[in-house]
């Protein structure tokens, strides 16, 4: 997952994508689901979607606290690179998303990573 | 396509050592205790064991045969394997073994499964974070552990069925609320307290729509089931055997399944592998007498009876209405109290509980005249069947 690091580092969202048949592969593989070929290059991707699904956390089970409880995480389709999902912290907070809504995702740059924050803007 | 084929491998011996929150001895006492019962409910001996086979992801790790086999004195073992990794490994083993005795390879297999996660709670959340998508991209966004799998799952199933928060709140209560009832039944259950409406809606929200009750217990404890030749000895219990099982797969990795298929609320391997288990046995969900369903989570259950066919796709808020799982309601389910109430062994106590049921030996949460049993376990990327017969001495 050294293509993730790399993309945080430069502030971009890229996925994996096979060179011979374009087919975007997430989470990672070792080769293309679609074809089998090995050559995939992580390639930058716009980042916006819709919200698939999400969830209000009211009891955390990771071993660092990510956010203020209860918080909302949620999958998002991204527009750009179809059959890849992403998951993202929402943004605003606590408020109820609605499946369906576009929303546009932010990179948060923390010391050793960073991640992804989502904020719905409208149903499309 | 009706069978004339009739078992001819039975479920000879059961046994649980707990469960139990904390139980104070170790993962492998909990699995000899269990083996031990297991064998003397089956009258043999450990030297008469001629094969293991198990599930294979945690088991060979907290209770490795290498180590159980000698402590057990399994000195007579011929063949040893494993299936797949955990509820639907621990029925596959189940399948296998008596497709070993079936095919004449050995007369006895023995199967277990031992967790201690009662005692280790943080099991579950760091047996996937091991993986690295997950540990990397989204335990950083809290996504982490499975009540959010199914939470979201939840969240999908509403808006694709088209269920307001409170349908979707009186389905998940009618799952839970009956287990609750079937487990205050069952001496064994980790958990008997009966739950009411005013009980539910104050019981902690986990990650929405799911609550405490809803989640999976952490128990410490073991199961065990002998399989042998039909005949060999004479009984003057039922005996129990395997009308037909079956197992399906999807091509999709177990660290994608929760976020990337793009299948969800509905669970393909679990529609195939129900079709193929009732197609074998000549059998339709109808005939089911008692169902023991992977209940890791209250919504798991809706979304299982559904891709089994106890009921249309996005029908589940009416087949559970009205105590229909209660033991003594019109679908009778998860008997032991399943894995939110009985303990999160998961599933070989859901394999167990329809053994008991079908020797009419579950007390008094006994399903009347119960004579075929499905047990389903995986709900993922994965999935088992089993449908279990009674065969009257």
């Amino acid at each position: 997952m050294v293509g993730w690091e790399r993309a945080i580092e430069a502030g971009e969202l890229r996925v994996p994508r096979c060179d011979a048949c374009g087919r975007w592969n997430w989470y990672p593989l070792p080769r293309c689901r679609s074809c089998g070929a090995d050559a995939q290059r992580w390639t930058a991707v716009a980042p916006k979607g819709i919200l698939y699904s999400w969830t209000r956390v009211h009891r955390a089970f990771a071993r660092e606290s990510v956010a203020d409880l209860p918080y909302v995480t949620g999958i998002v389709d991204i527009t750009g690179a179809p059959g890849v999902r992403l998951v993202c912290l929402q943004q605003a907070g606590e408020n109820s998303p609605r499946i369906g809504d576009l929303v546009r995702l932010f990179l948060e740059q923390k010391p050793g990573g960073g991640r992804w924050l989502f904020e719905a803007t409208a149903p499309p | 396509m009706s069978t004339e084929r009739s078992s001819k491998a039975v479920v000879d011996g059961i046994a649980h050592a707990g469960p139990s929150r904390r139980s104070g001895k170790d993962v492998e006492e909990l699995a000899l205790e269990a083996i031990s019962l297991a064998l003397v409910d089956a009258q043999l001996d450990p030297g008469d064991v001629q094969a293991v086979v198990t599930e294979s992801a945690l088991c060979p790790v907290v209770t490795p045969l290498d180590r159980i086999g000698p402590a057990a004195r399994l000195t007579g073992l011929r063949r040893s394997a494993q299936s797949t990794p955990v509820g639907a490994g621990i029925l596959a083993a189940i399948g296998t073994a008596v497709d070993m005795v079936e095919r004449g390879e050995v007369d006895t297999v023995l199967t277990w499964f031992a967790i201690g996660w009662g005692s280790a709670t943080a099991g579950p959340t760091e047996y996937h974070s091991k993986m690295t998508a997950k540990h990397l991209i989204e335990d950083p966004v809290g996504f982490s552990g499975p009540p959010l799998y199914f939470a979201v799952a939840a969240k999908r199933y509403q808006h694709v069925y088209g269920l307001t928060d409170a349908e979707m709140e009186d389905m998940l209560f009618a799952i839970t609320s009956a287990a609750r009832a079937n487990a205050a039944l069952n001496p064994e259950a980790q958990v008997k307290q009966p739950l009411d409406r005013a009980n539910y809606a104050n019981n902690p929200m986990i990650a929405e729509p799911l609550r405490q009750a809803d989640c999976s217990l952490l128990s410490d404890g073991a199961a065990a089931l002998v399989i042998s030749r039909k005949g060999r000895i004479k009984r003057s219990r039922p005996n129990v055997g395997l009308k037909a099982w079956a197992y399906a797969v999807d091509s999709i990795s177990d660290a994608d399944f929760y976020t990337q298929s793009p299948w969800l609320p509905c669970l393909p391997a679990a529609e195939r592998a129900s079709a193929q288990a009732f197609a074998k046995a000549g059998l339709s969900p109808s005939d089911i007498d008692v169902l023991e369903i992977y209940d890791c989570f209250s919504i798991a259950v809706a979304m299982q009876l559904e891709a089994a066919g106890f009921c249309p796709k996005g029908g589940a808020i009416h087949a559970v209405a009205n105590g229909a799982l209660l033991h003594k309601g019109t679908m009778p389910t998860n008997t032991h109290g399943g894995l939110v109430a009985h303990g999160y062994l998961l599933g070989i106590s859901h394999a167990i509980e329809a053994v008991t049921q079908l020797r009419g030996a579950a007390g008094e949460r006994q399903v009347l005249d119960a004579r075929l049993a499905y047990v389903g376990a995986g709900p993922g990327r994965q999935y088992t069947s089993l449908i279990f017969e009674r065969i009257d001495p």
